[in-house]
């Protein structure tokens, strides 16, 4: 498996040069070892893809929302609400509540390297936000290699880059005066690739065709957005806080410039500090981030592994092993090599290995023990 | 190498032995590209396309060597695809998590570069488990499975398509519109529900023959894995996805739902696949080849976490598909998480497609199985006779006669509920009364009953003729219905816009009125002889000699004069409810029986929804009688159903003025010729407020010889374990009573509890001839022996919610 490492980060006077018209790249980079998607064309086991101008990568994936406004920006979508929590073994709700978590949906997300990513709704039919610097760290969603699980209870990449323009207020095209927002819900067609491979995006609204194409503006973090109408119809944008410049306006064409209209840094990695002492809380919060409570429920109820409940202290029968009392030593050995020993009435080889620190080992026992 | 390595261990250890017809090869995929494949299909030119789960689509032409197989990618920009179709090369559509995409190379250079979004028109929630599958409809459209989310990961704030807030409960949920159906894209590019009831069916399939398939996942409201023939517009098990069935709309959350009513409601699953041969169903797929073994037309189903295929063999019973499961393919050199499988175009190997991450430790890839022309030795087909089962083997068998010291049978069955899985239920052993056939074969068994799974193990002791022993020796029958005797008085139904006519033996029965009227009626009825049964009034006003007395005794008719402050036995006072028909759960003819069930809502005099039932009528006849047997399941779905002591209710029957002991010359009535006596010796008006088994007024009818039996059924509840309480009225009123007032012996108010239902059941027998050739009594007899319909609700059962183990523990 080929691993790529990113370049360093490049200066912006250095990035006025690199940005031109595809083809004509002077790239500071150009001895970088290439981003292994830009490289092959296909996606790897690499968790943060990447593309290139020659090679952008569309990936859809759900999006984070980064704040968006649900009113303004997605009125289109829907409204997630609480609902309590359920007891599979029992059947019964408790007083506890799921509550739902920011993402979106249907968003395609492009990736032109590091001078530009973009996602673009398919629900609202509009340019969500773009960023420099960076991508999708696909973990949450991807896992790693060797276990596949996703780590963490939503599936959302996270954005890691410098985001310079989200959407704000309502959709920013007019059409022959009328704003998309009170001609009615747009409809997504689909997208074609030119030779570029860059998407253009169609979309109906009302009774009119409307395609979309998104790429780099002239120097960095800029966007340059080609609007058409399919009727010849007028064509306007309009963004709150945003400086846009009108590059052309033709019957039924519309091509601008948006200029930045947000600065924030993203970073993907999570800050991890050793942990110092084991404690019963930290195993229980590691039991939902490494997914273990995909298999191992805590209420008796069956699944694809045993049931954590009254474990601790209990006989277990094994396939091929001799049975023993659970202890906090077969527990250790069940976390990091799970293919040791198989418990009767499961299959082997289901459950990856975890290599995890030493104390999150024993704050994972001490929840065990915990769950009676 | 490795192909003779496998041969020879198959020569060596039984374990490895079940591959000697089929070798196993691995297909490569470049070390750096994650062969996620969630969907494999071959174009007419003999390209294989493999969407893989994160957003590549790849295509090779396999060649002898596998290791050697190059991947273009074709397409990308795919969020997690678990279900690919083969337009025609380069042309191909995806269900991808958030759309059904059409994907075009327009400029033939290889790679795709038109996506077209064919349909959102479907909900989806943010959650990971919201995968799509799809397969072709025959018809120039498709057919879409939707899976449900889970409780393991979250939903969006912002999810997309409208959110039910009953939908999002319990363990698999369906949040956002139609999770958890089959949907259909039709050829114009409109999407309609299809079936409901569904929690991850990971793979759809169409037979030649044009029937619909989809395995399902183990989980909540699953006993094992099941395999679902989707019928249109039924539900298939799993209740969140039911909140969006506009029929159900308005009786409370789907997962609280009394469980018989869902269990009635329940298009029960083709096989029940055990936890001994299938952890969850990948997609079915059909061998439509003599080329691939001995196997043509039957159905293999790979296993999601298991490194195992199976292979079943379907057949049409009673007009429902069921049908025995055993192993196909039982080996280390599988890979697990099989998911998906194609058939290349000579029809000898098959491409399998696995793909476990996210529910289990990776296993990825994609392996070619070819049969290397071996026939193997295994049971060739397995089918149920009307008192046991009839199979083949692939090859003859040593010592025939000697068959059945070599097999032993038993049966269980699944629980219907909530939980995660069932434990076997009710293990009974089978004998083998007698064997039959030297190749086919025929076992008849002790104790065959409906609705169980039959477990049919061969002894490894059990040998070819060329001395070959049989890999995991093992077969499952579902037998969820019986195979109906041969019979010269054949049922045909004919349904129309407002209801079903039942025929026997070409003549007309009866009618089962379900439009513009308050309750669902049976109206009129036909005795053998073409003897009219019932009064006509008053749906027909003009009939001579008829008293025009109660209009609300219409033909056969179901109601309690109060329940939960509604009246139902009257239609026309103020307090006067109505039975509305929701939907025709089945119905099917042509054997010795015609069954018609139904689902109604029972409505107070606002129309507000006070419970609901499902009622199962079954009819059928011989050279002197027809017999409609009514099965009514009242379901206490929204509150508790109140039944107030009255000695008008419940179940009713207006008969033929005929057959009056009393004559009202006042009324129209001058003569009558009715005698009337129950099974307790009562004769005539006296059995009015008796006790009894049933009730039978016989007599004369326009000239002619007939009768009318009434059998309420021993398990019929009532105080005490008495009989059933009759409202035998001497001018033509005969009814079936719970619930009748204490101080005239009956047994008083009755409350279901919200979340419950109550059973009960009735014969009606309607003859022509002298009372004592009808021998109503023995008829009484094989009706209390009749074990019912079969249900998978282990009996009894508490309310809302209910936990069946902790009742059992006290």
């Amino acid at each position: 498996m080929k691993i790529f490492l990113f370049p360093k980060l490049i200066c912006a006077a250095l990035a006025l040069l690199v940005y031109g018209k595809k083809g004509s790249l002077l790239s500071a980079n150009e001895h970088a070892p290439k981003p292994a998607y830009a490289q092959n064309g296909y996606l790897t086991f690499d968790l943060k893809p990447m593309g290139s101008i020659e090679r952008p990568l569309v990936l859809r994936t759900f999006a984070p929302t980064l704040g968006l406004s649900k009113d303004l920006v997605l009125p289109n979508h829907s409204k997630g609400l609480s609902s309590p929590k359920y007891s599979p073994s029992s059947g019964k709700e408790a007083t506890k509540q799921y509550r739902p978590i920011d993402g979106i949906p249907a968003a395609i997300a492009v990736n032109l390297g590091k001078p530009l990513s973009y996602v673009w709704d398919t629900t609202e039919c509009r340019l969500l936000y773009a960023w420099t610097d960076g991508f999708f760290d696909m973990k949450n969603y991807w896992g790693d290699r060797n276990s596949g699980r996703r780590k963490g209870f939503g599936y959302v990449p996270r954005l890691h880059g410098f985001v310079f323009y989200k959407a704000l207020g309502k959709h920013p095209l007019s059409i022959n005066g009328k704003w998309i927002s009170d001609i009615g819900s747009p409809k997504y067609s689909g997208y074609s690739l030119g030779s570029d491979r860059l998407p253009v995006y169609e979309f109906e609204t009302g009774s009119s065709k409307v395609s979309i194409k998104i790429q780099p503006g002239p120097s960095t973090q800029t966007l340059r957005l080609d609007f058409s109408s399919e009727n010849k119809e007028v064509l306007e944008f309009s963004s709150p806080s945003t400086q846009i410049e009108v590059k052309s306006k033709t019957a039924g064409k519309l091509s601008i410039v948006i200029r930045p209209n947000a600065g924030e840094r993203f970073s993907s990695e999570e800050k991890k500090e050793p942990i110092k002492k084991p404690t019963t809380e930290i195993g229980e919060k590691l039991y939902t981030s490494l997914g273990c409570i995909a298999c191992h429920s805590l209420d008796g109820g069956k699944n694809h592994g045993p049931t954590l409940k009254d474990s601790f202290g209990s006989k277990r029968e094994f396939l091929k092993a001799s049975s023993l009392v659970v202890d906090e030593a077969y527990i250790r050995e069940s976390i990091e090599n799970p293919m040791a020993k198989t418990v009767k009435g499961y299959l082997t080889g289901m459950m990856p290995p975890y290599k995890l620190q030493e104390a999150e080992y024993d704050s994972l026992i001490l929840f065990i023990k915990s769950v009676r | 190498m490795k192909t003779i390595l496998l041969l020879s261990l198959g020569l060596i250890s039984s374990g490895f032995a079940s591959i000697s017809s089929y070798t196993i090869e691995n297909i490569a995929f470049p070390d750096d590209m994650p062969p996620e494949i969630g969907g494999v299909a071959f174009d007419k030119d003999g390209n294989l396309y493999a969407c893989l789960r994160r957003g590549d689509v790849v295509v090779t032409k396999p060649g002898k060597d596998p290791k050697s197989t190059k991947w273009k990618v074709f397409a990308t920009g795919l969020h997690n695809p678990m279900g690919m179709v083969v337009v025609a090369p380069g042309h191909i559509l995806v269900s991808q998590m958030a759309e059904l995409t059409e994907i075009i190379d327009t400029n033939q250079d290889g790679v795709a570069d038109r996506y077209n979004n064919l349909s959102t028109d479907f909900g989806i929630s943010g959650n990971y488990h919201e995968t799509n599958a799809i397969c072709r409809d025959g018809d120039g459209g498709y057919y879409i499975a939707l899976g449900t989310a889970s409780h393991n990961g979250p939903t969006f704030h912002t999810p997309r398509g409208d959110y039910s807030k009953e939908g999002r409960r319990g363990r698999n949920f369906s949040s956002n519109h139609l999770r958890g159906w089959v949907v259909h894209y039709d050829k114009n590019g409109k999407l309609t529900p299809f079936a409901s009831g569904f929690r991850m069916h990971n793979g759809i399939t169409r037979s030649p023959d044009g029937e619909v398939w989809c395995g399902d996942n183990q989980g909540d409201w699953r006993g094992g894995s099941p395999i679902y023939n989707v019928r249109p517009g039924s539900f298939n098990g799993h209740p969140s996805s039911l909140v969006w069935d506009p029929d159900l709309k308005n009786l409370g959350t789907p997962i609280f739902l009394p469980r018989k009513m869902l269990d009635d409601l329940h298009n029960q699953p083709s096989v029940q696949l055990t936890r001994k041969t299938m952890s969850s169903c990948g997609e079915p797929f059909i061998i439509e080849t003599e080329n691939f073994g001995p196997f043509n037309g039957q159905m293999l189903v790979p296993d999601e976490n298991g490194r195992r295929i199976n292979r079943i063999m379907m057949e049409k019973v009673d007009g429902a598909w069921q049908g025995a499961s055993t192993l196909f393919l039982n080996t280390k050199e599988l890979r697990a998480g099989g998911v998906r499988i194609a058939m290349d175009a000579k029809g000898k190997s098959i491409y399998y497609a696995s793909t476990a991450r996210g529910w289990q430790r990776p296993d990825e890839g994609l392996q070619r199985i070819t049969h290397n022309g071996k026939t193997p030795f295994h049971v060739k087909d397995f089918k149920a006779t009307t008192r046991g089962f009839k199979f083949w083997f692939t090859k003859p068998v040593q010592d025939p006669d000697k068959l059945a010291e070599k097999i032993s049978v038993r049966s269980f069955c699944y629980e219907y509920g909530y939980r995660y899985g069932s434990s076997e239920k009710d293990k009974k052993e089978h004998k083998i009364l007698n064997l039959t056939g030297t190749g086919p074969f025929e076992i008849e068994l002790e104790g065959l009953e409906a609705g169980r799974i039959f477990e049919i193990d061969f002894s490894s002791k059990l040998l070819s003729s060329n001395g070959e022993s049989m890999n995991d020796p093992q077969v499952q029958y579902t037998l969820n219905r019986l195979k109906r005797p041969e019979t010269k008085f054949a049922t045909e139904l004919k349904q129309s816009k407002d209801g079903i006519d039942v025929y026997i033996a070409g003549k007309f029965f009866a009618k089962y009125n379900f439009d513009k009227l308050s309750q669902p009626i049976i109206w009129p009825i036909q005795g053998p002889g073409n003897i009219r049964m019932l009064r006509d009034y008053p749906f027909k006003k003009d009939t001579s000699g008829e008293a025009k007395d109660h209009p609300h005794h219409r033909g056969i008719f179901i109601g309690h004069q109060v329940m939960s402050g509604a009246g139902f036995w009257h239609y026309q006072f103020k307090n006067s409810g109505t039975v509305e028909h929701l939907k025709v759960i089945e119905s099917r003819s042509g054997q010795d029986r015609a069954l018609i069930k139904t689902l109604n809502a029972w409505k107070d005099s606002e129309g507000k929804t006070i419970g609901a039932d499902t009622r199962t009528m079954t009819f059928g006849g011989d050279e002197i009688a027809r017999y409609l047997d009514l099965e009514i399941n009242m379901h206490a779905t929204n509150q508790d159903i109140v039944f107030e002591e009255f000695k008008d209710g419940f179940v009713g029957i207006r008969t033929h003025p005929d057959l009056r002991l009393t004559p009202s010359p006042k009324h129209g009535v001058k003569q009558v010729f009715g005698k009337a006596r129950n099974s307790e010796g009562v004769e005539g008006k006296s059995i009015w407020g008796k006790r009894a088994d049933w009730v039978h007024y016989y007599g004369t009818i326009e000239g002619k010889e007939a009768g009318i039996a009434f059998f309420s059924h021993p398990t019929n509840i009532t105080k005490k374990a008495e009989k059933s309480w009759w409202h035998a009225r001497d001018y033509g009123l005969i009814s079936a009573n719970p619930f009748a007032p204490t101080k005239l012996g009956g047994d008083g108010k009755h409350t279901i509890k919200k979340g419950q239902s109550l059973k009960l059941r009735y014969r009606f027998v309607f003859h022509s001839g002298p009372a004592k050739d009808a021998k109503i009594g023995q008829r009484f007899n094989e009706f209390a022996k009749d074990a019912g319909h079969p249900t998978s609700i282990m009996p009894p059962h508490p309310g809302y919610p209910e936990d069946y183990l902790s009742e059992q523990k006290k």
